[in-house]
């Protein structure tokens, strides 16, 4: 009787073995359907408070390192919105988080987000009362997404009073003088996000932030150029290739994300939409 | 040890904050803990004593049941404080260390507002040990205490987050508005809302809060366990032991 137990017991030792080894090999062999996005849900609040224990912050924290691990060199517009909602989460958590309104103002207005960004960093605005940044970059969603420098330029003064040194307080006046007398220019926007690479730490994040600010010099460049082929020429460019032709630039500039360059329908050079493709 | 360690390992996902961020996860830690062990030690010094049945020698001392049940909440309530100096002298350990060079440019208040921090955060935990202890004081079964104790921290601590989430109109929700309002309101009246008792923006952010807003948490909390410790020791008084 024992004997036979214990041939039992082996048998169903080596079964289990045979039958785990079998079926590990078939699942290696299935894809997983959703190992592609890189964000791939959000959890209503309630639900990401709960699993937080109750705890807003800890949820926020949370929240924010799954955007912070996201590479935004495999996301796709699908991805930008479970950030851009992430996001909103992690400003209603604690709407006073650094990185949360930091990140929001680098990458989701680039990738279609505007509103979501919006509302970001007027949370932050108004909880960080200390902190003159969230101001400036609220009012620069105005100025360079909105085109719309005057009400840019009031933000700007709005962070003034919140500045601790005589040096940035004139250069955010100074700033908003430019905006309002000038009105939009594209080189202003790329001084600004070189700006906000220079004031990150070394990383990929300081890498993706050169690499917008690139991207805006090259098409202020062209634009520049396609000013000084309707001085010469009486007409605007129907395509991109004629400021080269013209010898007005040396060669097209290859855009770092890939999107290109494209022209409006008055023949100013732009960016091409990064939501192109959908991707 | 393991919360700080993670608390101290979050500071690495931080571009721009890395010491607020790892003392952010460090306070939900901290509570986290505390909550846990007070739970344990409830668990421990009464409800097990009462399943085990050591509790009837316990008893046959010449002291009143109500301060049986008043020196294991003290007792409880040392072993938090020590527990809460530790795990803060831990996390500030972490938070000095954590942040590989780059300080951001609003460092956190790691003195006064700190350990104010963790003082509240010991007091949210005792509301939760004496809960418990009000539970143990009834129950029949031995993990109830710690089932429950630990269900009534998770809605204290969520109950904040609900209210400011139905005052600032649910999203536009108006049905969820018109039925969870009603119920939030009756439950704030029993539950403690022991998201009042997390001061950490002022170590975080130095945003201290109001006097008004400390005073008035703070007398909430002791206010509840005192009603606790006096529901505990009329509900024991009563109890038999077989």
């Amino acid at each position: 009787m024992r004997h036979s137990l214990s041939v039992m017991t082996l048998f169903m030792g080596v079964l289990s073995v045979l039958v785990y080894g079998y079926a590990q090999h078939r699942l290696s062999a299935l894809a997983r359907p959703t190992a592609a996005p890189e964000l791939l849900i959000s959890l209503p609040r309630f639900a990401q408070v709960l699993m937080a224990g109750g705890d807003r912050h800890l949820a926020a924290n949370l929240a924010g390192f799954r955007v912070l691990v996201a590479d935004t060199g495999r996301m796709n517009a699908e991805d930008y919105a479970v950030q851009a909602k992430l996001q909103r989460d992690i400003a209603w958590f604690n709407p006073l988080h650094e990185d949360n309104y930091y990140i929001g103002a680098a990458i989701l207005p680039w990738n279609g987000e505007l509103d979501a960004a919006q509302y970001v960093l007027r949370r932050a605005s108004d909880a960080r009362t200390f902190d003159w940044y969230p101001l400036f970059h609220y009012g620069f969603l105005f100025y360079h997404f909105r085109k719309d420098p005057a009400t840019g330029a009031q933000w700007l003064l709005k962070g003034v009073p919140r500045v601790t040194n005589q040096q940035d307080e004139w250069a955010l006046q100074n700033l908003a003088a430019v905006w309002i007398e000038k009105g939009y220019q594209t080189a202003n926007a790329a001084t600004m996000v070189d700006a906000m690479a220079a004031d990150s730490p070394p990383g990929a994040f300081r890498n993706y932030l050169q690499v917008r600010a690139r991207r805006l010099r090259d098409l202020a460049a062209l634009q520049d150029a396609a000013t000084l082929f309707q001085a010469r020429y009486g007409r605007g460019v129907v395509k991109l290739e004629e400021l080269v032709s013209a010898g007005l630039i040396a060669e097209l500039p290859k855009d770092p994300l890939g999107f290109g360059f494209g022209l409006d329908a008055a023949g100013r050079p732009i960016l091409n939409p990064v939501a192109a493709g959908g991707q | 040890m393991l919360m700080i360690g993670i608390a101290y390992l979050s500071g690495f996902f931080s571009p721009r904050q890395p010491q607020t961020v790892a003392l952010d996860v460090g306070f939900s830690g901290i509570r986290f803990s505390l909550v846990l062990l007070n739970l344990f030690w409830v668990q421990e010094l009464v409800a097990r004593e009462i399943d085990r049945r050591v509790i009837l020698f316990s008893l046959a001392y010449p002291v009143s049941r109500g301060a049986f049940l008043a020196g294991r909440f003290a007792a409880v309530l040392l072993l938090s404080l020590l527990a809460a100096t530790v795990l803060g002298l831990l996390l500030l350990l972490a938070v000095i260390v954590v942040g590989g060079g780059f300080s951001g440019e609003f460092p956190p208040a790691l003195g006064l507002p700190f350990w104010s921090t963790v003082a509240g955060l010991a007091l949210d935990a005792a509301v939760v040990a004496a809960f418990a202890l009000c539970i143990a004081a009834l129950s029949t079964v031995s993990v109830l205490p710690l089932a429950l104790g630990a269900a009534f921290a998770v809605a204290g601590k969520a109950l904040g987050a609900t209210i400011d989430y139905l005052a600032r109109g649910a999203d536009g929700d108006q049905e969820l508005l018109a039925s969870y309002s009603p119920i939030v309101d009756r439950i704030r009246w029993l539950v403690p809302d022991l998201s009042r008792l997390d001061w950490r923006e002022w170590s975080m952010y130095q945003l201290a809060p109001g006097a008004e807003t400390v005073f008035w948490s703070v007398s909430m909390a002791v206010a509840y366990i005192v009603l606790l410790m006096v529901v505990a020791s009329l509900l024991f008084s009563r109890r038999e032991f077989s």
